[in-house]
């Protein structure tokens, strides 16, 4: 009886096992369900929502504090800033509340005339003397994260109701990408200072705007419920061209399969947690629109130059051989559609960026170049690669890869895989040798990508004292240059000396940049158009439009 | 070499189906290099990743275009030699532990169990990626790992099957004889508890293995790209709609587990004739 029992469980087990393969192939048959209240097109008085599925880790509304990833997908809904990040774009500014921008000779006093016919949600007139207000607020609050976006300026003045007048500790070219950040948002003075509010220090409206908004955006922020949902309403005074969405929630969905599965039955319109390896199980579904979004995140291998840790790949030689080595094309084929091969440290959409051509592999002169520094027969080496992805792509995989290319010229890689947190403590710590690491800007500038120039130390930059580079008369020529891309406000001049920066660097460094990547979302394309993606603040939802 | 034969004699369907399982593994594990038409490691065809089943990978491709038909046929050698491993350094520690407490008795064995009996009150597979982490993840570690939590087991079983046992005349005729304890140890005991000794090492393979393929599974057994079935498992994970990937050293675990369970348990009833009868 017994063997009968343990029979027939063998075989429930294979069958079910089976089956699980089976429906993980072909997928779900989708039903076509009738759209619940945002996209009835039949009446068009019923108020249409919009469902946004996502992880936000959201922490605060305040713009004066936000810093989060998903922080100005918020604040561009329900505040307006001086300039804007255009859609579409990378981190290109465009005038919103400003009409344009007057730069002196010395590159640090910027004049902004101002729109006159801007209204708060309340119903105030947005003049000069709130935007002083406000920039004045985060200044005054140096524990704030987003504080780190105004630090550059000194003083913020308003000669008239519709002028504004900054001035900057240094000249800054970026200036104007920062002021695209949640910590530029104009902010409604007379309301938020009933709400303890102060451009002095000691701002307690913190508690007030985690759960509202007092700006002149599109949308008033309604409800938020952390880790649960956000609720934006449409502002009834908004001054431009409204859209014909009523209300945008933004719902907490940890779960990657949930957001899939919650798209595909229509409970959300569009689906953010996706990278290019989840978003495949939508492909080919009925009503579902997966569509890429350009990013700076790259990711790239680090080789220290901490001769302590290993001498061998410490070798500036050795890193160009390694750099000849990698089979670029592979990798391409390996991020999947959307990405590219950046020259080196400045990403596609930054001023002056250079693709790298994915042929450059070349084995002999990478094999040349291991002669040259003293290891014609190869070394070992470990790689280390923390248990994460960049954008749907394993860094596994990828260790995988570069083990297989590394092979071609005698060095034999040990792969040894790390909880990320605590490759993120060694990163900081310099103490690994080789590794697979991303990036991804704190504003979208190339003055934020200096971090990769050589400098150790106190003053030195974030990957100089990761991987002990340091800055010596050869690499001198490096900052330079640098510096004067820093504060040239000449785009044309500033790409070009860009480009130079890049070939520059491209002679000598202690990485190996490998790929840009595209972010992956997909939407409801019978109930949403206008979906566009960027970087800063994700899904433009001021321009989004439902069917 | 007669038991052997009296055990294959004896009508056990589930045991000689666990039987030729195992043996089936163990051939696949030795000539994997003949059996494999491509290399589990280095052949990488970026353009040809995440094929489906067919005619030329019959497994289909992983992430980075290698035959999951070769990885899985040379996983079986990682996988069930660590499960084997583990076992076998457990069931040494065990039966010398638990032997030496048995025997002597006394504080002696309190001291001892109590001690058996604080490494298990950890949750094991807690305990495993504890101690894989913290020496380092790689194939000796996450056995080393894994037979620490496993010994006690061992001690405890042995203990009580010695405690039983030196109870018997034999072994009092033998002392009364003049043996040496060690002599009453290897020559009295040790062949009568080896038993019910085998049979849980048997039982047990099939759960080293899952437990290995588990941490791999987690990040803390092999480092890619070595082939090991949880490892490749997991590779499976994140990319979903390629079932293949994760399935077929799914099923491969599954049937080396089930495998070694039927031995033991086919080899449980041989040693004990009530349960022999009954059957």
């Amino acid at each position: 009886m017994k063997k009968v029992l343990a029979i027939l469980l063998t075989c429930s087990l294979l069958v079910s096992l089976f089956a699980g393969c089976a429906s993980g192939s072909s997928g779900r048959v989708s039903t076509p369900q009738g759209s619940e209240g945002s996209a009835s097109g039949a009446q068009p008085a019923q108020p249409k929502t919009v469902v946004i599925g996502a992880q936000s880790d959201l922490i605060t509304l305040d713009p004066g504090h936000m810093y989060e990833p998903y922080a100005n997908m918020i604040s561009y809904a329900a505040y307006d800033m001086l300039y804007r990040v255009e859609s579409g774009t990378m981190g290109t500014p465009v005038p919103s509340v400003a009409t344009g921008v007057e730069i002196d000779e010395t590159k640090t006093v910027y004049t902004f005339p101002l729109r006159q016919d801007v209204v708060f949600a309340s119903g105030n007139k947005l003049t000069a003397k709130d935007v002083v207000w406000s920039i004045n607020r985060v200044m005054n609050m140096k524990d704030s994260n987003a504080y780190s976006n105004v630090k550059i300026v000194k003083s913020v003045e308003a000669p008239d109701d519709y002028t504004v007048v900054i001035t900057l500790n240094e000249p800054d070219a970026s200036f104007l990408v920062k002021l695209t950040s949640n910590a530029y948002c104009i902010l409604d003075s007379e309301l938020v200072k009933q709400h303890g509010g102060s451009d002095t220090g000691n701002d307690i409206a913190k508690a007030w705007l985690d759960t509202t908004s007092a700006g002149s955006g599109p949308y008033i922020i309604k409800s938020w419920t952390p880790k649960e949902q956000l609720v934006l309403e449409k502002n009834p005074n908004y001054w431009g061209e409204p859209k014909n969405i009523d209300t945008i929630i933004l719902k907490e969905m940890p779960s990657v399969d949930a957001q899939i599965t919650a798209l595909q039955n229509g409970e959300i319109d569009i689906a953010l947690g996706l990278n290019s390896e989840t978003a495949k199980q939508l492909e080919g579904k009925e009503n579902v629109t997966i569509a890429k979004g350009a990013t700076a995140l790259i990711t790239f291998l680090v080789m220290n130059r901490d001769t302590s840790l290993s001498p061998e790949i410490a070798n500036p030689k050795v890193q160009q051989a390694v750099r000849y080595a990698l089979d670029y094309s592979g990798y391409l084929a390996l991020g999947g559609e959307g990405c590219t091969i950046p020259f080196n440290f400045v990403q596609q959409g930054f001023s002056g960026a250079l693709t790298r051509d994915p042929s450059y592999r070349d084995l002999e002169k990478a094999k040349a170049l291991m002669a040259e520094a003293g290891y014609p027969n190869g070394f070992d080496i470990t790689l280390t690669c923390a248990n994460n992805n960049s954008e749907g792509l394993e860094w596994t995989t990828i260790a995988q890869k570069v083990k297989q290319d590394l092979a071609e010229i005698g060095i034999n890689v040990n792969i040894e895989t790390l909880e990320a947190t605590l490759v993120y403590e060694k990163m900081r710590e310099g103490s690994m040798p080789f590794y697979v690491m991303f990036w991804s800007p704190d504003y979208y500038d190339i003055n934020n990508q200096f971090a990769f120039l050589p400098g150790t130390g106190e003053n030195g930059t974030a990957y100089g004292n990761r991987t002990k580079w340091e800055l010596t008369d050869e690499n001198k020529a490096l900052w330079d240059l640098a510096n004067k891309i820093q504060v040239e406000t000449d785009p044309n001049l500033r790409a070009q000396y860009s480009e130079e920066l890049q070939k520059l660097f491209d002679q000598d460094n202690p990485f190996a940049f490998l790929l840009q990547h595209p972010k992956t979302y997909a939407y409801r394309s019978d109930r949403l158009e206008n979906v566009t993606y960027n970087d800063l603040c994700k899904i433009q939802l001021c321009d989004l439009v439902a069917k | 070499m007669n038991t052997v034969k009296q055990l294959l004699k004896h009508k056990n369907f589930m045991f000689k189906l666990g039987l030729v399982i195992c043996i089936g593994w163990i051939v696949i594990a030795i000539f994997a290099p003949l059996l494999t038409p491509y290399h589990p490691i280095n052949d990488q065809n970026i353009v040809g990743r995440f094929q489906p089943p067919s005619a030329e990978h019959w497994f289909g491709t992983d992430s980075l275009g290698r035959d999951v038909f070769s990885r899985v046929l040379y996983g079986s050698r990682i996988s069930m030699s660590a499960g084997l491993i583990t076992v076998l350094i457990s069931f040494g520690v065990g039966i010398l532990f638990g032997g030496i407490a048995g025997y002597v008795g006394g504080v002696v064995d309190d001291v001892m169990m109590r001690f058996s009996e604080m490494v298990q009150s950890f949750p094991p597979l807690i305990l495993a990626m504890v101690i894989a982490a913290a020496l380092g993840p790689n194939i000796s570690n996450s056995i080393l790992a894994m037979a620490i939590i496993w010994w006690p087991n061992y001690a405890r079983l042995t203990r009580s099957i010695v405690i039983s046992v030196k109870e018997n005349d034999y072994v009092t005729a033998s002392r009364i004889l003049g043996a040496s304890h060690l002599r009453i140890l290897y020559r009295e005991i040790l062949p009568n508890s080896i038993g019910p000794m085998a049979v849980m090492a048997t039982l047990d393979l099939g759960n080293a293995i899952l437990m290995f393929s588990g941490l791999s599974f987690l990040g803390l057994g092999v480092q890619p790209p070595v082939p090991e079935w949880g490892a490749m498992v997991s590779d499976g994970v994140l990319t979903f709609n390629y079932w293949w990937i994760s399935t077929f050293p799914g099923l491969a675990i599954f049937s080396v587990a089930i495998g070694a369970n039927f031995i033991g348990d086919g080899l449980r009833d041989y040693l004990d004739p009530r349960m022999r009868k009954r059957a």
